[in-house]
């Protein structure tokens, strides 16, 4: 995931110097009938949902209590959306979109929100490109107003594509190119996708970046920043009815876009475990690997969660206690699912203590992976993995900018703007026999890649 | 007395509207706790919130890693991580199992001022989450095998952390900015500092600083307060509290030219830059006006001087940020930001006109109210989070900021004005006596910056020079060496050539051989062995060592290597090999043999003192072993010897320091009779020789491998 501004930018896969919790924030769902205020938790992440005639979606958690509101755009277009040649465009246009219209001056959108006491920012994945913005309950519609003007009217000049072309370069050289870790995530994913969209990266390869054109720029705002392939989230005290008006004043007299040419879907099948080697200059080797699993959508990603859990949270996980405490040859070691529209991948991840034998550590790190599916699962051990996902899914509910995240997600990722209100009940109707039969299906060596990268040998001065 | 708890939260709703000038901020009150005393003096704090099942607990203990002894740096982090491996009564696995079974989240983290323990539960596990921190607060378990795990654990991690180019660079320009001050130090310590920490040094911190008189818990969440009160004096009741030693504060120090450290790593194309100044306490009068100030310089995203210079308009980085490290003492100014290696000077010259223009003109009237507007109406966005609640609470309790701290905040930023905004600018900024650090490819970056003052290049992977045992190293290639340093190198060495023997003799020496007993300091005491070594100029060595019962040699002969032990023979590795040739180019004879040659890339580096004699330092440069030589000026003689070596024991390398005494002559040459070797500061082999020989000839046998 790529940000505008690194300061509020979500966790990224990039930043795995710091163990990431293995739960997904999009995921929530009715809470147990022992937790007090069970309703409450799930209605904080059920949406109200409306349209608009232009086919903008608008989807509004209310929440009486709350003492901020955010307002979101969330766009059904990420690099996945791109082709070789106009990789990086996406994100390009993350940045373009704070260059101003005729009614706002470049990077006044920001200055405008902070004004009023306001937070904002956006981001760039595979599947999406979203707006945000966190600020007190009557300042929404200064947010709806700007929104819509950029969605409408952004100024697409040669100057503008200029100065943000060196920005997202910058960017692209401050989380990959300088950081060795950046670089083995890019290379685990293009070797793990080969016919899918999914195989370049977000960030874009660099020759591309430097050849978009501002036609190209031109083509992509015209299909993609348009209502009918938009959604609005709104979050905060403020009522539905409210939240429509406010949105059909604002959005109504915007015109649907161009159609959105075809995404191929799927990835050809893979034969074999694929691996490979990256050298740079760390001090700590890693190790990371990555299994094909499933669409978000699937009736098996709540088990991907329970076994990313049960792989990685806290210091009792399989992981941890084996390679972290007991053999002491890793640094840190993770199971991460991140959620995608298509075929996704289970990332795994694993820092190496410097000196210990890598072949040996490797063996044992897929080893945890791989004999989930023969081995059953303790019921403590599932009792135990349950627990953490609920009690992670309601800690991840205290920004309403993260609940409004959480079901945007579920609208354009799964599809379905209620997944997230399930999801706490889908991981309890999680067993140890689905567990299995999950792991056997996707965690084996044929479906796995493998991306070690290894201190560069030291040149001579 | 009990007070009200105040959870109102008056909220101005209007009809939506679209006036381009903002409307006034909605008046917003923060969550304010209810404070309880204990009998034993500990503090508590609880907020009651029950929008979510929830519970936080904060616990602060008002000591900090500048508490720590300075070669102990580290302490407190290490301590914090050992009491979460465990209890009297809950060992590691237990205690996490434990905490993992209800969905439980227990962390520890040390900062320079305060040490905290917190922990987040499911508010219907309140009490055990409570329980579950309480032991661990109260009831350390200390157990060697976890200490020496948890040991591990940081050891690795700080070496990984210089993977992190960005927090590199801020560890660096915090030692140059704070020098003897505790602020120096890195919070994690160093590799050094960390290996010399032992057990009584943990129970000691422990007990010296983990006190109710001390302590300050906040909770914030879905509880009653009686109820949680309640529990908590139970938990705590039989902890007494007792009085920590005061810390002193030394002064920061008084630049009189700006310090620039480069800090040099292969393969870096984007540069992370800091640049940094003297500071000011959390408690300030003008923390208001400063605030408002550092928004609109870089504090305020794209609000900000700052970032508008060095990205908006001058497309030069993707971030830049300026930020007050506010502490219970003076803390620092630092300007943080990245940019290709091509354009780093252009970068710092743009950050430093845009201090400099801002401090001469001030800002201007709009600035200060929108920065005004932003302080005021953002607050409650860091109250949406019981962790970022609890955080703030208790930093207002660290730092004495006054119970009715948020009543008075709106009030207090909205009184700020423009001349007070010119006036602390004038006041803290500086143009002059700058700290700056680099983390980059020296080479491509030192020409840029050589305008602002001296510059000190750096291997990236060397300790910053803020805790005392621990020398940073340089990695300079000889073209970054001046000319001057070289030939101010050449004439100690030549006094040294002289000193032991002339360069023709030194130079003819083919063979050395010594005998020695050796004595290994092990935390079970020393132990004694015999060690013979003999060398034959260039590239053989050989190292036998009798110890408890065992024999063990080790040979190096030209490219390859072998080694027995208990009768085996087996091939050296190439890493072993590397090392062996590493290690014969340092041996005494034929370093000063390739000093001689006047082949090897030398480099003056300042004076020092070893066992109270004053010494010149020389820096040798070479690909496989770069050394810092140090040769008394009285003698001339070489008396220690400084490199990074592979650990002996465990992995990784190490700082080697040899010191080289009890001269004596043999064939015309001064040679050592004596020699210790320390590794981070610690003694660990001293060798007394008892036989020198040198030219003594014979054939290579003992060199070639035996077959088997």
């Amino acid at each position: 995931m790529f940000a505008r501004h690194p300061r509020a930018a979500g966790i990224v896969l990039l930043l795995l110097l710091v163990p990431a919790p293995a739960a997904r924030a999009q995921d929530g769902a009715a809470a147990a009938p022992s937790s007090s205020g069970a309703a409450s938790v799930a209605a904080l992440v059920t949406p109200q949902e409306g349209r608009l005639k232009n086919g903008l979606r608008v989807l509004s958690l209310v929440d009486p209590r709350a003492a901020v509101s955010t307002f979101q755009v969330w766009y059904d277009t990420g690099s996945r959306n791109e082709r070789p040649g106009i990789t990086g465009i996406s994100h390009l246009f993350e940045h373009m979109m704070f260059k101003g219209t005729k009614k706002v001056a470049p990077e006044e959108h920001a200055r405008l929100i902070q004004n009023v006491g306001g937070i904002n920012n956006a981001a760039t994945t595979w599947d999406v490109t979203y707006y945000w913005q966190a600020l007190p309950p009557d300042q929404l519609p200064l947010a709806a107003r700007l929104e819509a003007d950029r969605m409408a009217n952004l100024t697409l000049s040669e100057a503008n594509l200029a100065s943000e072309r060196e920005v997202i370069k910058e960017e692209r050289r401050f989380r990959v190119d300088n950081q060795p870790i950046g670089r083995a995530v890019e290379l685990l994913t293009a070797i793990a996708y080969q016919s899918s969209p999914y195989h370049w990266p977000t960030a874009g390869w660099m020759n591309d970046l430097d050849a978009i054109t501002l036609d190209d720029a031109r083509d992509y705002y015209a299909i993609h920043y348009a209502p009918d392939k938009a959604v609005v989230v709104i979050a905060g005290p403020t009522s539905h009815e409210a939240n429509m008006k406010l949105v059909e004043k604002e959005f109504g007299g915007l015109k649907p876009g161009k159609p959105a040419p075809r995404v191929a879907r799927g990835e050809q099948a893979q034969h074999g475990p694929r691996d490979a080697t990256i050298e740079g200059e760390v001090q700590l080797p890693i190790l990371l690997g990555g299994y094909k699993v499933p669409p978000d959508s699937s009736a098996d990603a709540p088990v991907m969660d329970v076994i990313a859990n049960l792989l990685s949270t806290g210091q009792s996980s399989r992981l941890y206690r084996k390679l972290v405490y007991e053999d002491q040859s890793a640094l840190f070691a993770a199971g991460l699912a991140v959620p995608r529209k298509d075929v996704g991948l289970f990332y795994a991840f694993c820092a190496a203590k410097p000196g210990r034998d890598r072949d040996s550590l490797e063996t044992t790190f897929f080893n945890e992976f791989e004999r989930l599916g023969s081995e059953p699962i303790a019921p403590e051990e599932l009792a135990r993995v349950q627990s953490q996902l609920e009690a992670q899914f309601v800690f991840g509910l205290e920004q309403v900018q993260d609940r409004a995240t959480i079901v945007a997600n579920a609208a354009l990722i799964d599809g379905d703007a209620h997944a997230a209100a399930r999801r706490l009940e889908r991981w309890r109707a999680v067993t140890a026999e689905d567990v299995q039969r999950v792991a056997r299906t996707y965690l084996v060596p044929q479906n796995r890649c493998r991306v070690w990268l290894v201190p560069a040998p030291r040149r001579a001065s | 007395m009990k007070r009200i708890l105040l959870l109102a939260l008056l909220l101005v709703l209007s009809a939506p509207a679209f006036a381009d000038s903002p409307k006034p901020v909605a008046a917003y009150v923060a969550p304010k706790p209810i404070e309880r005393g204990l009998k034993n003096q500990m503090r508590v704090l609880v907020i009651e919130d029950h929008r979510l099942p929830m519970v936080h607990y904060r616990y602060m203990i008002r000591a900090g890693a500048s508490d720590e002894p300075a070669d102990k740096a580290g302490l407190a982090n290490f301590l914090l991580e050992v009491m979460r491996q465990g209890t009297e009564k809950r060992d590691a696995k237990t205690l996490s199992s434990e905490i993992d079974a209800i969905g439980g989240q227990v962390s520890t983290s040390a900062t320079r001022d305060f040490m905290t323990i917190t922990g987040q539960f499911l508010s219907r596990d309140w009490r055990k989450g409570l329980d579950l921190m309480a032991d661990v607060i109260q009831s350390p378990a200390f157990r060697g095998e976890e200490i020496e795990r948890t040991r591990g654990r940081i050891l690795a991690g700080l070496q990984g952390s210089r993977d992190q180019n960005g927090p590199l660079a801020t560890e660096h320009v915090n030692a140059l900015i704070y020098g003897t001050h505790p602020y120096a130090r890195p919070v994690n310590g160093d590799a050094g500092s960390v290996s010399a920490i032992e057990k009584a040094d943990l129970t000691s911190f422990y007990e010296t600083y983990f006190a109710p008189n001390l302590s300050l818990l906040v909770v914030v969440g879905d509880v009653d307060v009686n109820t949680v009160v309640g529990d908590v004096e139970a938990q705590f009741r039989d902890w007494a509290p007792h009085t920590p030693p005061s810390r002193p504060g030394p002064p920061l120090p008084v630049f009189d030219s700006n310090r620039i450290r480069i800090l040099d790593k292969p393969d870096v194309t984007q540069t992370e830059l800091r640049i940094g100044f003297e500071g000011v306490k959390r408690d300030t009068p003008d923390y208001y006006a400063l605030a408002v100030m550092n928004y609109i310089l870089g504090g305020g995203g794209f609000s900000s001087r700052i970032l508008d210079a060095v990205r908006s308009k001058g497309g030069l980085s993707y971030d830049a940020s300026t930020a007050f490290d506010f502490g219970r003492d003076k803390g620092a100014f630092v300007l943080s930001t990245f940019t290709k290696n091509e354009t780093v000077g252009t970068t710092v010259d743009l950050a430093l006109a845009t201090l400099k223009k801002f401090q001469d003109e001030g800002p201007t009237a709009k600035e200060v109210e929108d920065a005004k507007r932003f302080l005021v109406g953002a607050l409650p966005l860091g109250m949406q989070t019981a962790q970022g609640l609890a955080s703030q609470w208790s930093a207002i309790d660290f730092y004495n900021l006054g119970s009715d701290y948020f009543e008075k905040y709106r009030g207090r930023i909205e009184a700020v004005t423009v001349e007070d905004v010119r006036r602390v600018a004038r006041e803290r900024l500086r143009e002059d006596k700058l700290a700056i650090v680099a983390v980059s490819s020296a080479g491509e970056v030192k020409g840029q910056l050589e305008k602002y003052g001296p510059i000190e290049v750096l291997d990236y992977r060397s300790p910053t020079g803020a805790i005392p045992q621990s020398k940073p190293t340089a990695s300079l290639p000889a073209e970054t060496l001046t000319p001057g340093a070289a030939a101010q190198a050449k004439t100690v060495i030549d006094r040294a050539l002289k000193a032991h023997g002339g360069a023709a003799r030194i130079k003819a020496v083919k063979d050395v051989s010594t005998r020695a007993t050796i004595a290994i300091s092990t935390p079970n005491g020393s132990v004694e062995g015999d060690l013979m070594t003999s060398v034959r100029i260039p590239d053989k060595s050989r190292i036998e060592m009798s110890m408890l019962g065992q024999r063990g040699v080790q040979v190096l002969n030209g490219d390859k290597g072998w080694a027995t032990s208990g009768g085996q023979v087996t091939d050296l590795t190439a890493e072993q090999a590397q090392a062996m040739r590493a290690g014969l180019k340092v041996q005494l004879l034929p370093l000063l043999a390739r000093l001689a040659s006047g082949k090897a890339q030398v480099g003056y580096a300042g004076s020092d003192v070893v066992s109270g004699d004053s010494v010149d330092v020389v820096l040798v440069v070479d690909p496989d072993a770069s050394s810092r030589a140090a040769f008394s000026r009285k003698t001339g003689l070489l008396v220690r010897l400084e490199q990074e070596e592979p650990a002996m024991f465990g992995e990784g390398k190490v700082q080697m320091a040899r010191l080289y005494s009890d001269y004596r002559t043999v064939n015309g040459l001064m040679v050592p009779f004596k020699i210790e070797r320390y590794a981070r500061g610690q003694l660990l082999i001293a060798d007394k020789v008892s036989a020198y020989e040198i030219d003594k000839g014979g054939p290579d046998t003992p060199y070639l491998r035996p077959n088997r």
